[in-house]
C-alpha cells in the first residue's frame, strides 16, 4: 500500500567527523518511503554541513538555540509550519528530545505530529541516572560512580583501579591509565559539559549497538543490531555489520519493555570477552548516526518510525544480517548566496545541488591516487579523485588503499578499480606493488597523498619513470626542509613579509619542556615532529600532552607559541623550476577536533600567496603542497604553522572553483602545457560524513585478493 | 569424527556475487565475522549447507577438482576441523 504524501522536519545535520544522525535519517526516509515525501532540515547554524548535501532535504530552516527556551523553539516551529506545513517532526539530538517531548501537545494541536518518549523516561536513561535504573531493573551494567566535586576524583579513581573510563555527564569518554590521566580528562570534560564526571569500570569485548523504534503503545516496531567492526581512535564506529544474535535481540527487547519507550532509541552494549555477557553502556534517546545502514538491511527504521507517527499500519520486518556500512565523506560547493539567504531569512527552499559526476575520456590519462581512507582523518586522495573526476582528459582512476576499512576502496563513483598497498610500506615493497598493478592496470601518473609515503615515492621515482609512471614530486632534501623540526627550529628564515613562523623549541626531556614553557608562557602548542598538536593552557596540560605524545611514540616534541585566531590555508602547485603555477587561499569555517577542514571559503590574499610562493621557491619545492596559517585575532598577521607535502584534503574544492589543482599537477607531470586557471563563482566548500554500503564480496575481494574492480 | 555428518549452523550465511559464483564469503551472523572462500572452500560450503560427511566432501572434491597430488580426504577433514574451531558447523552423529 502506498504511503501518503508527507512533509517531515528532521534535525541533526551536523556532518563533521562525529556526525549527527539527521542526514542518515533523511537518506533512509528517501530510500524507503513510498510516495511523495518532502524533508525539511532544522539546523542551529548555517554551517551544519550535511544539510547542504545532495538529496539531504528540500528546505533548510534555522532554529533558535535550545538555551533560548521551549517557547522560542515552539514559536519558531509554528512560524515554519505557517510557511511550509509540516506533518511530523523527528528530532535527532539528545538534548532536543526532552524539549520536543515537552512541546509535543502544542505541536500536535498545530498539526505537527511526533512520537517521543515521556520526559521522565528520557531522564531515567541519562548518563547520570542510567546506572541506578539498571541496578533497579536488574540490567547488567558496568560499575559507575558520579564524581561531582573534582577534589574527590583521585580518591574514587584509586579505589576503582586502573584503567578506568572517564565520562562526561553529556557526551564524551576517555580511558585513563593512571591518576594524572584521570585528572586531565576529567578537567577537560567537566570544563566543557559541567556537572562533574562519571568514573566507570571498563568492559573489554565487542561493541554491539541496537537501534530500535517503538510505537505509541511502547511495543517494538523495528529493531536492528549492529556490531562495530571498525572503530577509530575517537571510539566511533566507521565500519559495522548487521548481526542477528537472538541473545542480543532478546536482551534489547527486555530492556526496551522495561523502559516503556516511544519513538527511536539506541542501546549501546559491550559483549564481554570470554563470558558473552552483554553490559549496557548507554541509552541514546534518538536514532544513531549509522541508522542509514538499516535501509540496506531490510528494516528501514526511520520509515517505520514515521509510519508509527502517522498511525499507518505496518508489520515488523526481519533484518538481513551481513549488511555492512563504511563511513565515507561527501563534499560539495554550496552557493554562498544560499548560505547568506539562510542566515538572513532563516529559511532556504530547494537549495541548489551539484550532481555527482564521473567523467572519462577514451584517450585520457590513467591516474593512480593513494590516501583514500577516512578512518581517523579524511585523507586527501579522495579530494584529489573528486577533482580528477571532473577533469577533461582522464581515462581511468585507480585508488590505492591500505586496508579493507579504507572507505575510498568502495567508491565506484570515484574509482574504476582499487588496489591494496603493502603495510607497512617500504620503497622496495612499493615498487613491487606498483609494478604488479601497472602490469594489470597501466598507470600514467601516480599521486601519493599521505605524508609518510612521499619519501618512498621520491626514492623510486626514477624506476617508476622507467615503467612509464610519472610523478610530480620534490627531492628528498626539500621534503625534509619543510618538516616541522627543520622549518621551525632550524636556520630557515622566520620572517616572510605577510607571515612569520612562530617561536618554536624542540625538546627531548621533561626538563627541556619546563624551560621552554617558562620562556614562552601559556598557552602553548605541544606538537609531535610528525603529527599531533595539543594545546596546553597550564602546567598540568603541558605534562599531559608530553605524556600523550611520548605514548604515541614521538621522539622529538616541539613547543610552539600559541597564536589565537582564525585558520587559513594556501594550496599551491609548484612546477619543476620550483615556481608556483597556481595557488589559492581559503578561510576555514568549520574545523573538527583533529584539525581537518569541513567547511571553507576562498578568500583573496595575494600577498600571502606571493610570499608563500617565495618560501616554496626557497624550499625548492615541486608538486602539490599546502601551507596552514593562523591569522592573529589582534594583529591580523599570519603565522605559518605547517607545510603539508602533498595535496590538502579539501583540494576537491579547487575543481569547484575552476582551478583544479590535481588536474594541473597531472598535466605538469605529463609534460603537457598548462593554461592559467580562472576562479569562478562564490561558493563555500562543505564536507559531511556519508555512510555507504559495502557488500561482503567486495570486502572479501580487497581483503584477500587485494583488488576490487568497479568498471 | 569419521562417520559424522556436518552441517552449517543456522547462523551462518553464504554470500556471493551471483548464484553461479565460484567463490564467496561466509558470514557468522551472530558475530559479523567474515571468511573469504576460494573455489574449493566455496564448493564444500555449499555442500555443508544441507549437510555431508567427510567422505562425501572428499568424493566431491575428487569429482570436481584436480586432486592428483593431494589427499582429498585429509583436506576435507582439515577443512571441517577448521570450521568446527570457529564454530561454523554442527556435528550430527
Amino acid at each position: 500500500m502506498k504511503s501518503p504524501s508527507l512533509r517531515v522536519a528532521v534535525t541533526g545535520f551536523d556532518g563533521l567527523d562525529n556526525p549527527h544522525p539527521g542526514w542518515s535519517v533523511a537518506r533512509a526516509l528517501r530510500a524507503g518511503w513510498e510516495g511523495p515525501l518532502e524533508i525539511d532540515a532544522l539546523v542551529y547554524d548555517a554551517n551544519e554541513t550535511a544539510a547542504w548535501m545532495p538529496g539531504a532535504c528540500d528546505a533548510i530552516h534555522l532554529l533558535p538555540s535550545l538555551r533560548s527556551g521551549d517557547r522560542a523553539v515552539l514559536d519558531r516551529m509554528l512560524a515554519i509550519h505557517r510557511e511550509r506545513p509540516l506533518d511530523a517532526v523527528m528530532p535527532c539530538l539528545d538534548l532536543e528530545v526532552p524539549v520536543f517531548a515537552r512541546l509535543a501537545d502544542a505541536l500536535q494541536a498545530a498539526g505537527i505530529r511526533t512520537l517521543l518518549p515521556r520526559p521522565d523516561r528520557v531522564w531515567e536513561t541519562t548518563k547520570l541516572r542510567l546506572p541506578k535504573w539498571c541496578h533497579r531493573e536488574g540490567v547488567l551494567a558496568p560499575r559507575t560512580i558520579h564524581v561531582l566535586d573534582l577534589n574527590d576524583l583521585e580518591l574514587h579513581a584509586d579505589q576503582f583501579g586502573y584503567p578506568l573510563v572517564v565520562k562526561s555527564t553529556v557526551t564524551g569518554a576517555k580511558t585513563a591509565h593512571d591518576r594524572d590521566e584521570v585528572v586531565h580528562h576529567a578537567e577537560c570534560l567537566n570544563n566543557r559539559w559541567g556537572d562533574g564526571v562519571l568514573l566507570q569500570q571498563p568492559i573489554f569485548g565487542d561493541e554491539i549497538v541496537v537501534a530500535a523504534t517503538c510505537n505509541e503503545q511502547g511495543r517494538v516496531a523495528g529493531l536492528i543490531p549492529m556490531r562495530k567492526t571498525g572503530v577509530n581512535a575517537k571510539g566511533k564506529a566507521v565500519f559495522g555489520t548487521v548481526i542477528d544474535d537472538p541473545l542480543v535481540v532478546r536482551t534489547a527487547e527486555k530492556i526496551i519493555a522495561r523502559l516503556g519507550w516511544r519513538g527511536p532509541l539506541e542501546l549501546e552494549f559491550i559483549r564481554q570477552c570470554g563470558t558473552s555477557s552483554l553490559f549496557l553502556i548507554e541509552v541514546n534517546c534518538r536514532f544513531p548516526s549509522w541508522i542509514g545502514l538499516c535501509a540496506w538491511a531490510g528494516a528501514n527504521l526511520p520509515v517505520v518510525a514515521l509510519k508509527s507517527i502517522i498511525g499507518a499500519k505496518q508489520t515488523r520486518e526481519r533484518v538481513r544480517p551481513g549488511a555492512t556500512f563504511v563511513r565515507d565523506v561527501l563534499e560539495m560547493a554550496v552557493s554562498l548566496d544560499d548560505i547568506r539567504g539562510l542566515q538572513r531569512t532563516g529559511s532556504v527552499v530547494r537549495p541548489a545541488r551539484a550532481p555527482r559526476r564521473k567523467r572519462r575520456a577514451e584517450d585520457g590519462a590513467r591516474i593512480a591516487v593513494s590516501g583514500i581512507s577516512t578512518f581517523d582523518v579524511v585523507n586527501s586522495g579522495l579530494g584529489v579523485a573528486r577533482a580528477l573526476n571532473r577533469a577533461p582528459d582522464v581515462r581511468r582512476l585507480i585508488g590505492l588503499g591500505y586496508g579493507p576499512f579504507d572507505s575510498g576502496i568502495y567508491r565506484g563513483d570515484l574509482f574504476d578499480a582499487t588496489y591494496r598497498m603493502p603495510n607497512p610500506l617500504t620503497a622496495d615493497g612499493l615498487l613491487d606493488r606498483l609494478s604488479a598493478i601497472n602490469a594489470e592496470s597501466p598507470i600514467d601518473v601516480v599521486v601519493p597523498c599521505l605524508d609518510g609515503e612521499v619519501p618512498h615515492y621520491i626514492a623510486i621515482r626514477d624506476q617508476l619513470a622507467n615503467m612509464g609512471i610519472r610523478t610530480l614530486l620534490p627531492d628528498l632534501k626539500a621534503f625534509h626542509r619543510r618538516d616541522k623540526a627543520n622549518l621551525f627550529t632550524g636556520s630557515f628564515p622566520k620572517e616572510w613579509n605577510s607571515f612569520s613562523l612562530p617561536e618554536t623549541r624542540k625538546v627531548r626531556t621533561e626538563r627541556g619542556l619546563e624551560r621552554a614553557a617558562a620562556v614562552m608562557g601559556y598557552p602553548l602548542m605541544v606538537k609531535g615532529a610528525i603529527s599531533y598538536a595539543i594545546k596546553a593552557e597550564d602546567h598540568a596540560d603541558l605534562h599531559a600532552a608530553w605524556t600523550e605524545l611520548k605514548r604515541k611514540g614521538e621522539r622529538d616534541v616541539l613547543i610552539q607559541r600559541y597564536v589565537p585566531g582564525e585558520r587559513y590555508a594556501v594550496a599551491a602547485v609548484c612546477g619543476p623550476d620550483h615556481g608556483t603555477l597556481c595557488s589559492f587561499t581559503i578561510k576555514k569555517l568549520r574545523v573538527c577536533e583533529r584539525g581537518s577542514t569541513w567547511s571553507a571559503l576562498q578568500v583573496t590574499e595575494p600577498q600571502l600567496e606571493a610570499d608563500f610562493a617565495d618560501l616554496l621557491k626557497r624550499l625548492r619545492w615541486i608538486g602539490p603542497v599546502e601551507g596552514e596559517f593562523i591569522r592573529d585575532q589582534v594583529t591580523d598577521d599570519f603565522s605559518l604553522i605547517e607545510i603539508n607535502p602533498r595535496s590538502t584534503a579539501w583540494i576537491g574544492y579547487s575543481a569547484d572553483l575552476g582551478l583544479n589543482h590535481p588536474y594541473l599537477a597531472m598535466q605538469v607531470a605529463l609534460d603537457r602545457p598548462v593554461a592559467p586557471p580562472v576562479t569562478r563563482g562564490r561558493t563555500v566548500f562543505m564536507r559531511a560524513c556519508e555512510d555507504i554500503p559495502v557488500s561482503p564480496t567486495a570486502f572479501a575481494a580487497i581483503a584477500s585478493k587485494g583488488r576490487l574492480r568497479h568498471d | 569424527m569419521n562417520d559424522s555428518r556436518y552441517v552449517l549452523k543456522k547462523r551462518v550465511s553464504l554470500e556471493a556475487e551471483s548464484e553461479d559464483s565460484q567463490e564467496g564469503v561466509v558470514i557468522d551472523t551472530h558475530s559479523a565475522s567474515m571468511f573469504s572462500c576460494n573455489g574449493t572452500a566455496w564448493h564444500l560450503m555449499k555442500l555443508l549447507r544441507t549437510g555431508a560427511t567427510v567422505e562425501q566432501l572428499a568424493l566431491s572434491l575428487s569429482a570436481h577438482f584436480a586432486v592428483e597430488d593431494v589427499d582429498p580426504r585429509a583436506d576435507a577433514l582439515e577443512f571441517v576441523r577448521t570450521l568446527s574451531t570457529v564454530e561454523l558447523v554442527d556435528e550430527i552423529a
